[in-house]
């Protein structure tokens, strides 16, 4: 089920008042019903996928509660490799096998073998990169007692499949969101408006900014061969904001339905685009996925404490893993290393901590060195999205070739028409909104507070108004593929 | 809770008011004309009746013969157009319409069109005999899609809400309207409409039951039904005043069975030009594709 579609528009209220009027009095009935409710979310997309996410729940649950009696050092390592082992070897088959084969075949083919890859015709599915990490990151903690398991099944296996975070994050870790299923939630007026401000401002991202983005991005990077330079700028500028809408559109809605039901999610996208410098946007970008390979990976590694070598091979693995997460091709592991190089020098010369707070603070407009560091992050940022949005690494190369040919000076294409002007001018509002509101959770969490109410909803109106009119083709999210 | 709920439904209600107005202000659904059923149990539209189609760019009116469209009667000979949503035409401004095109190049014969939404042949052929009673043209345009003539018979497959005939029965069976209530709060409520249209729920809905209507038609080619309902028109229709406008790529079948009956046919050729068509879910041709289509006419009207 997609949150802009009309089932969930009927789903939602429809557990909205179960919760809060028939289980409300009863915690144990109120997080069955989550349960129940979460597994209906996802069945609505393929039910058999269901037999998974209720299979990995069971693993980590009994392994959970085994690994914190074992006593023995060995027996510890042997219950979380099984649990490393399930969890990754789903994730590895559905989506990493197919990957894995025609590369083998490749490399093959490369050195004069030429074998036929032995591809599965399997669908991946929706957010099983998401659910494993939160599992996966469930068992390591217990592993490494930071916390105790759980003994009660329905609290774990709705925290497993909390249908507002389950398909696309924000990646929850179980001392946050599993406590929270422990005690009882009650209903407060400031919180669910607050959660419908949210999910508001995540549908306008979604539905208008990236869904209008889409319909050009998608133009211009298919027909990438028949673009001048100029155009191709357009185009990867128009998947830049398509990304960012989508995909922290998603964690708001996420963020803001969870409120609704008395659950806080953490901040999953904190501006990103007006970071100062690239360790500034990796920490301001899907910050649940940055900390849980900062937590699982980076520091187990050894972090940034050894030499310069291990810093530099820590950095590379940290990207180019984070980078095959995102999907299962060359063009997300090049999309890392890309991110690799931008971030090495910061972390090389100590710089990679120089932002850590919010720019221009207190401030409407940044100073001219500000604004010059967030125009270049910004422009690498773009430059490494050509990768990511890329068929192939060819396809990349041969757009960004153009990009930084003669024809970059040229007019851009007539490709945009009224309606791509008028995403344009939508697209500037929503970056001056962004910017009013970098300060808080956000971009409207205070916007109109000090207004009076009839402004005030005059504002709600026109974004749902802005949201069923001028939003474009129903898309899926992009982070479900992922 | 109740304080929430309290504001939340105000903000509902408010907000269906605002959406309403601005619907119904930038015309952003089609209005819909309500239907009666006249003696013969024809379906016809309310005389007087007047509205937009999407984004007001067209207005449509029903005239007093109770349909949309053209209506001309003033020449002695008269040829009337008869067919389903392609010659109601209410998508295209009516200087697109199938007799507006035709009378151009005809100024000295007078075009009457009787078009509606649902038509199947066996009630085009119904509305050809109540029109020789009401205005006897000289000759009957009878425009016809391969679904025209399946969604006829209903031993193929039963549409209550379309004029059938049972071949075994030798029986006509009137159509009904569906739903007359919840479509009337569907077309008076805008934003119920509005709903209805945009979100993929019921469009995805639509498409699926438009699949499983394209695969009967394919499978469901009886020729004995076929024999039996052309043999039933030879014996309760005149013939000799009709001609047949078939759509592109009609089921050659279909077509030699018209033929052995005597009836004239003007077969459509598109040559595959996209551009008759509205777009990628909506096969009922642009006002280009009526140009093309009355041409073809045209053409035939000229050598007859």
């Amino acid at each position: 089920m997609l949150f802009n579609s009309v089932e969930f528009g009927f789903f939602l209220p429809i557990v909205f008042a179960l919760y809060w009027f028939v289980a409300n009095k009863n915690l144990r009935l109120q997080n069955l019903l989550l349960l129940i409710a979460s597994y209906l979310f996802y069945g609505w997309w393929d039910w058999r996928f269901l037999s998974l996410i209720i299979f990995s729940s069971f693993v980590d649950y009994y392994l959970g509660i085994a690994l914190y009696k074992a006593n023995s050092h060995n027996k510890r390592r042997l219950l979380l490799l099984t649990s490393i082992i399930v969890n990754l070897g789903f994730l590895g088959f559905f989506k990493y096998f197919n990957f894995f084969a025609e590369s083998f075949a490749d490399a093959f083919t490369l050195l004069g073998n030429p074998i036929e890859a032995s591809r599965l015709n399997i669908i991946l599915p929706v957010g099983i990169s998401f659910y494993t990490f939160q599992t996966l990151s469930y068992s390591i903690d217990i592993y490494k007692r930071k916390i105790e398991p759980t003994h009660n099944m329905i609290a774990f296996f709705a925290f497993v499949s909390f249908f507002p975070q389950l398909v696309a994050g924000p990646i929850e870790r179980a001392t946050n969101l599993l406590p929270q299923f422990y005690k009882k939630r009650n209903f407060h007026y400031s919180k669910a408006v607050d959660g419908m401000r949210q999910i508001l401002w995540g549908l306008f991202k979604k539905v208008v900014i990236a869904d209008n983005c889409a319909t050009y991005a998608n133009q211009i990077f298919n027909n990438s061969d028949d673009y001048n330079g100029s155009t191709l700028v357009l185009g990867a500028l128009f998947f830049t904001f398509q990304i960012y809408g989508d995909f922290s559109g998603y964690s708001d809605i996420a963020i803001g339905t969870s409120r609704l039901f008395g659950f806080n999610l953490k901040k999953n996208f904190a501006f990103p685009y007006f970071s100062r410098d690239v360790a500034e946007f990796w920490r301001r970008w899907h910050i649940s996925l940055s900390t849980w390979f900062r937590d699982y990976l980076y520091i187990p590694l050894g972090g940034s404490r050894g030499g310069t070598w291990m810093k530099v091979r820590n950095t590379f693995i940290i990207f180019i893993v984070s980078g095959f997460w995102h999907g299962a091709n060359w063009t997300f592991v090049v999309w890392g290393a890309l991110n690799a190089i931008y971030f090495l020098p910061l972390l090389l010369l100590n710089k990679n901590r120089t932002y850590t707070d919010t720019v221009a603070q207190g401030k409407y407009v940044p100073t001219f060195k500000e604004f010059f560091n967030m125009l270049t992050t910004f422009g690498l940022t773009v430059l490494a999205w050509v990768f990511f949005r890329a068929d192939t690494i060819g396809h990349a190369w041969r757009y960004l070739s153009e990009i930084f040919s003669l024809s970059l000076f040229s007019i851009p294409q007539n490709v945009l028409g009224h309606e791509g002007l008028l995403t344009l001018v939508l697209i500037t509002i929503f970056i001056l909104i962004e910017w009013i509101g970098r300060e808080n959770e956000y971009a409207i969490e205070q916007l109109g507070f000090k207004w009076k109410s009839p402004i005030r909803y005059a504002m709600y109106y026109a974004l749902i108004i802005a949201i069923f009119w001028l939003g474009g083709k129903e898309q899926e999210f992009i982070y479900f593929q992922f | 809770m109740s304080h929430f709920i309290k504001k939340s439904a105000y903000f509902v209600f408010f907000f269906g008011v605002i959406c309403e107005l601005i619907i119904r202000f930038f015309h952003l659904v089609p209005d819909i004309p309500e239907r009666y059923f006249d003696k013969h149990g024809i379906q016809r539209y309310k005389q007087g009746q007047m509205g937009f189609f999407t984004e007001g760019k067209v207005k449509w009116e029903v005239n007093n013969f109770g349909w949309l469209g053209v209506s001309d009667l003033e020449k002695d000979t008269i040829i009337s157009i008869i067919g389903d949503s392609y010659i109601e035409n209410i998508m295209n401004p009516i200087e697109c319409n199938q007799g507006s095109f035709l009378k151009s190049l005809f100024p000295n014969y007078s075009f009457f069109e009787a078009g509606r939404s649902g038509v199947t042949f066996i009630e085009a052929m119904e509305i050809s005999k109540v029109l020789e009673t009401e205005i006897a043209p000289n000759y009957h345009l009878l425009y016809l899609s391969e679904n025209d003539f399946y969604e006829s018979i209903s031993e193929i497959a039963r549409y209550s809400d379309r004029v059938q005939i049972s071949i075994e029965n030798e029986v006509i069976l009137d159509s009904q309207l569906k739903s007359p209530r919840m479509k009337k709060v569907l077309y008076n409520f805008k934003l119920l409409y509005y709903l209805y249209l945009k979100f993929p729920l019921f469009v995805e809905k639509q498409n699926k039951e438009q699949f499983k209507k394209n695969v009967i038609k394919i499978d469901n080619f009886d020729k004995v039904l076929f024999e039996k309902l052309f043999i039933y028109c030879s014996k309760n229709y005149n013939l000799d005043k009709l001609v047949f406008v078939l759509h592109p790529n009609t089921d050659k079948r279909i077509i030699s069975l018209v033929n052995n009956y005597g009836i004239r046919i003007v077969l459509l050729n598109s040559g595959g030009d996209k551009n008759w068509g509205l777009g990628k879910h909506d096969n009922h041709w642009t006002c280009y594709g009526h140009r093309q289509v009355s041409k073809q006419v045209a053409t035939y009207i000229e050598n007859h």
